[in-house]
């Protein structure tokens, strides 16, 4: 069971003064694995990712990380935890306009002494770690680097939110419809580079969106509503 | 360091109303740092308006009235003082010189004084400052007059211009010296102080003019004394209006001071400049206290307005603040990264203020001397401004903490989801 990186076990959720929203008997996430979790808007998507994020406790059951019961971490320790473990990509407008490119990756190695030291392990200094992974991710033009990361495009900015995702290589990248705003033909090639930076950086991927047309490309699918009892309940009524 | 880092670029990013809220900020320091420095310098001239004297002695009344009258020519004098008594005092063995100092006519509104060659050895203000001619000389006809810095300039009069004092202290008046011209003989170095708006002549000048009136009303027909005539007559004053005393040692006041009250032969008035100065100001000390008020309740608007400012961002700003959690920071960097920001705008605001102030007062200073006689100073600031920007940067640090704490609860409520 430890082996397992993410590993839920009889986990119920319900925001105050609501209906159970989540109500998930077990699931786990092996190490190195690419999950596509299946679940339409509403479904309690982004709360799960809370959960996992350690940014909210289950009401009932407990939530190992890596072996670690986050319920049995202070806030502040799951805050580091995070950091230190997670790697994280958003829907659209994952980067701060303020940055630039180089210093948006680098960002998570500024909050995590952990991934700061595993980005130095392997190369010189932190904007040569972040370049090598955006050139890896197919931006390594100069003129692209110094652009505002408005500039970029939003296939462009979701790779540099990959590379900010995968800078210090944590375990586990969640990935949060990082496509939706994306073309059928840059999704996959998205996907394909993700994959391969998932496999090289030893991280596993869960990756939750609606669009079940990506689903073949990963190692196993699933759908938050065939996990969740609430689902379950919520659509017999 | 790197938070300090995020907070600038963040500013940056929303440079235009940044900008804004440090002009505000800038504008408020510079109108208190502005006020304290003329509040001090103000209050530094009106000390100094009068110096080395150890005592003025007037008729009986009011210790800040006599003041008024005698040194600040404000107001009258409700009684004179017998020339017998002026007499007496300036031969106490107590007393080093003494200055008479007649009052009541003026002319085109500066005030006429009535003194004699002592004033111009023994009076001092400042600094223990000597009255320096910038022209000409001190009084030695009856009819020579000394004018101040200001009376020659306001009017334009050079050496020998003729003027015709009036009676009376107002600004018109119906009834004249036309008779007797004065002619001006001399005029002062500018000193910043009531002497520039006054025009001195000799005791026995005073007397001539007023030596054929009768109830303050000038003689009729052959009752009258030409400018001529008068020379002959006898023209030793027989009242004066206060006088000034520098005592031979400094530890005898209280005792000639209490000589003076106890006088038999009129009841006297004894005060000590720097005392009644005090009281004066004290007075006076209200009227500034607001201004500082006032200009402190400025600093607080800029203040206010920078709330404003970094409150209304949040809301916009909760994507950055998601993105912020998700790559590991704590809610307490996001309190940390708002309060940074906070005082970073008051921090450049209060430079801005310190640059805007002494640029102004640079531009502002021959202004401020030849309008109001204040030489105010360049000087660095002080302990006492320091202090000042100092509790402007705690103030912006506390109400920076109601941003910070704000965006630190919706943090926590937010997590990770980005909401906008």
């Amino acid at each position: 069971m430890s082996q397992a990186l993410i590993h839920l076990d009889a986990i119920t959720y319900s925001w105050p003064g609501q209906p159970v929203l989540l109500d998930i008997p077990a699931f786990s996430l092996q190490a190195g694995e690419k999950v596509f979790l299946k679940g339409p808007s509403g479904s309690g998507k982004t709360t799960l990712l809370g959960l996992l994020g350690g940014v909210y406790l289950p009401d009932r059951g407990a939530i190992q990380l890596l072996g670690q019961n986050l319920a049995r971490l202070s806030s502040v320790k799951r805050d580091r935890f995070r950091a230190d473990h997670t790697g994280y990509i958003f829907q659209m407008f994952n980067l701060l306009p303020y940055l630039s490119v180089v210093d948006n990756v680098t960002l998570p190695c500024h909050f995590s002494r952990v991934r700061r030291e595993r980005a130095l392990a392997r190369h010189a200094d932190l904007a040569i770690a972040a370049l090598d992974l955006l050139s890896r991710l197919g931006l390594s033009e100069e003129s692209l680097l110094n652009r505002s990361v408005t500039a970029l495009s939003i296939g462009q900015q979701q790779r540099v939110a990959a590379a900010r995702a995968l800078i210090g290589n944590p375990e586990l990248v969640i990935a949060d419809e990082p496509t939706s705003a994306l073309d059928a033909d840059s999704r996959e090639a998205f996907l394909r580079l993700l994959f391969a930076e998932c496999d090289l950086a030893g991280s596993s991927l869960l990756f939750v969106s609606h669009d079940s047309s990506l689903e073949p490309l990963f190692d196993r699918a699933l759908s938050l509503r065939d996990i969740n009892r609430a689902a379950a309940m919520q659509e017999s009524i | 360091m790197y938070l300090l880092r995020l907070a600038l670029k963040s500013l940056g990013n929303r440079r235009f109303s940044a900008l804004l809220t440090i002009v505000a900020i800038g504008l408020s320091v510079t109108l208190l740092l502005g006020v304290e420095k003329v509040r001090t310098e103000a209050r530094a001239s009106f000390a100094s308006t009068i110096s080395g004297t150890d005592l003025i002695v007037g008729a009986r009344s009011g210790s800040v009235q006599l003041l008024l009258y005698s040194v600040f020519r404000i107001g009258n004098a409700t009684n004179n003082v017998r020339w017998e008594s002026f007499e007496h005092f300036a031969e106490h063995p107590r007393v080093d010189w003494a200055i008479p100092l007649s009052l009541g006519d003026s002319h085109r509104g500066f005030m006429v004084l009535g003194t004699n060659l002592d004033y111009f050895d023994h009076f001092r203000y400042g600094r223990s400052q000597k009255l320096q001619l910038r022209t000409g000389e001190p009084f030695n006809d009856l009819y020579d007059a000394v004018l101040g810095a200001d009376v020659a300039r306001e009017l334009g009069y050079r050496l020998d211009k003729e003027l015709v004092l009036a009676h009376g202290t107002g600004a018109v008046s119906f009834v004249d010296h036309a008779d007797k011209p004065f002619r001006v003989s001399g005029i002062l170095e500018k000193t910043g102080t009531p002497v520039d708006r006054t025009i001195h002549i000799s005791l026995e000048g005073m007397q001539a003019i007023h030596v054929d009136w009768q109830q303050g009303m000038p003689a009729r027909g052959t009752a009258r004394v030409d400018a001529e005539q008068a020379r002959s007559l006898d023209l030793r004053p027989k009242a004066i209006t206060a006088m000034l005393l520098g005592l031979t040692n400094r530890i005898s006041t209280f005792a000639v001071q209490r000589d003076i009250n106890q006088y038999a032969g009129e009841p006297l008035l004894a005060i000590l400049p720097g005392v009644a100065l005090q009281e004066l100001w004290s007075l006076l000390g209200v009227a500034e206290r607001a201004l500082f008020i006032v200009s402190g309740f400025v600093v607080l608007t800029g203040l206010v307005g920078m709330l404003t400012a970094i409150l209304s961002s949040l809301n916009e700003r909760r994507r950055e603040m998601a993105i912020l959690r998700s790559v590991g920071a704590k809610p307490r960097h996001i309190f940390g990264l708002l309060l940074l920001e906070a005082a970073s705008l008051a921090l450049a605001g209060i430079l801005l203020g310190l640059g805007l102030m002494y640029a102004g007062l640079w531009l502002a200073q021959p202004l401020i001397l030849s309008q109001y006689g204040l030489f105010v100073p360049i000087t660095p600031p002080g302990l006492y401004e320091w202090s000042l920007l100092g509790a402007i940067l705690l103030a912006s640090i506390l109400m920076g903490s109601v941003p910070a704490w704000r965006a630190y609860r919706q943090s926590l409520a937010d997590g990770l989801s980005i909401r906008t």
